[in-house]
């Protein structure tokens, strides 16, 4: 398999991304358009006050469109954020927020692939100079690699240290697989070799684990 | 009011949005129930008839387009109309192909859903 071009990649990636986010946008503009199109329904069918408990209903309605508003301005945030990334082709990056923005955005994508994945945080704060794009892109690369694989329905994301420098590791939880059964069939995924080619471009080594059931990143230079 | 209350199914994974959906529609006569996922949906109208189903596109598990090819196998006469949230009518287009009676792009005209509902059920005149 050919190694495609890393602005295809990208172009792909952002467009993924993009169009999961908006379509959960519409869901929220769903919901408020039916709920203010069932107080208007009330308001019409009240014209007596032949209608029990409508201030009731009227306010029901106010909450489920208020909680909408603000689930909508959540979504519009992550996503005004995550577009900044190609602001910048190389600049300083926090990987641990990184992959939080990543992680917010991309929720719902695996969600309809019946994915949960759960970030463990470290307190410490991790920076490495890359392109912010092609890191979440080999993330979101990595995750896709592994649900292709495993019948899992949890990833798992934390940071550990590899020879003094730090390192995200994705793994599934109960994967059903020897960890080294799992690994030659992750090398033998169309998505790796694309992976690995992406880590070389960006300073990171991949690896993966022998000891649970997924991938290691680790990062060769550090700022 | 309708004297012989029409059963509708709504799938969809979004709550909010389809018990607010189905509260319209009772108001307006219709007999609702809902479920939240396409493998539910599918056991719902095995065991329960229907006059037409509704269906979102995009949900977890079983999504919209394998849940109507498995409502045509077990009800191939239930008119479906499919819901999407998408900006193209590409996945609406290639559901019909596949049986589904029309596609309704999110966020919904509640009149226009009435409108294919009637459709479908030849209760109003087409054109």
């Amino acid at each position: 398999m050919s190694t495609p071009d890393v602005n295809d990649s990208k172009a792909e990636f952002l467009g993924a991304i993009t169009c999961s986010v908006t379509h959960e946008i519409q869901n929220v503009l769903a919901i408020i358009k039916e709920n203010s199109g069932l107080m208007e329904d009330f308001i019409l069918m009240n014209p007596n006050g032949s209608v029990p408990g409508l201030e009731k209903k009227l306010a029901a309605c106010i909450d489920k469109i208020k909680k909408q508003a603000y689930r909508g301005v959540g979504l519009t945030s992550e996503l005004n954020s995550f577009a900044h990334g190609p602001d910048k082709t190389t600049t300083s990056i926090n990987i641990v927020e990184l992959i939080k923005k990543l992680v917010a955005v991309s929720e719902r994508f695996f969600k309809l692939k019946g994915i949960d994945i759960l970030l463990t945080v470290p307190d410490q704060r991790h920076s490495i100079t890359t392109d912010p794009v092609l890191f979440q892109m080999i993330i979101f690369s990595c995750i896709n690699c592994l649900i292709e694989i495993f019948k899992s329905k949890t990833m798992l994301i934390d940071f550990q240290a590899h020879q003094e420098l730090p390192c995200v590791r994705l793994s599934m939880e109960n994967a059903g697989m020897e960890p080294q059964v799992a690994a030659s069939q992750i090398i033998q995924t169309d998505g790796w070799k694309n992976i690995q080619h992406l880590c070389r471009k960006t300073n990171m080594n991949i690896t993966p684990q022998k000891q649970t059931t997924g991938i290691r990143i680790f990062f060769s230079s550090l700022q | 009011m309708k004297n012989k209350k029409t059963r509708i199914l709504l799938v969809d994974d979004e709550i909010e949005f389809i018990t607010t959906l189905a509260e319209r529609l009772e108001l307006r006569g219709y007999t609702v129930k809902i479920t939240q996922d396409g493998e539910s949906g599918i056991s719902t109208l095995a065991s329960t008839p229907f006059d037409i189903a509704i269906i979102d596109l995009m949900m977890p598990g079983l999504n919209g387009i394998d849940t109507l090819r498995q409502i045509k196998e077990i009800c191939p006469d239930l008119p479906v109309i499919l819901l999407t949230g998408h900006g193209s009518t590409k996945d609406g287009m290639e559901g019909m192909r596949i049986g589904a009676f029309d596609f309704l792009m999110k966020p919904l005209d509640i009149n226009e859903l009435m409108l294919k509902i009637k459709l479908a059920l030849g209760e109003a005149p087409k054109g």
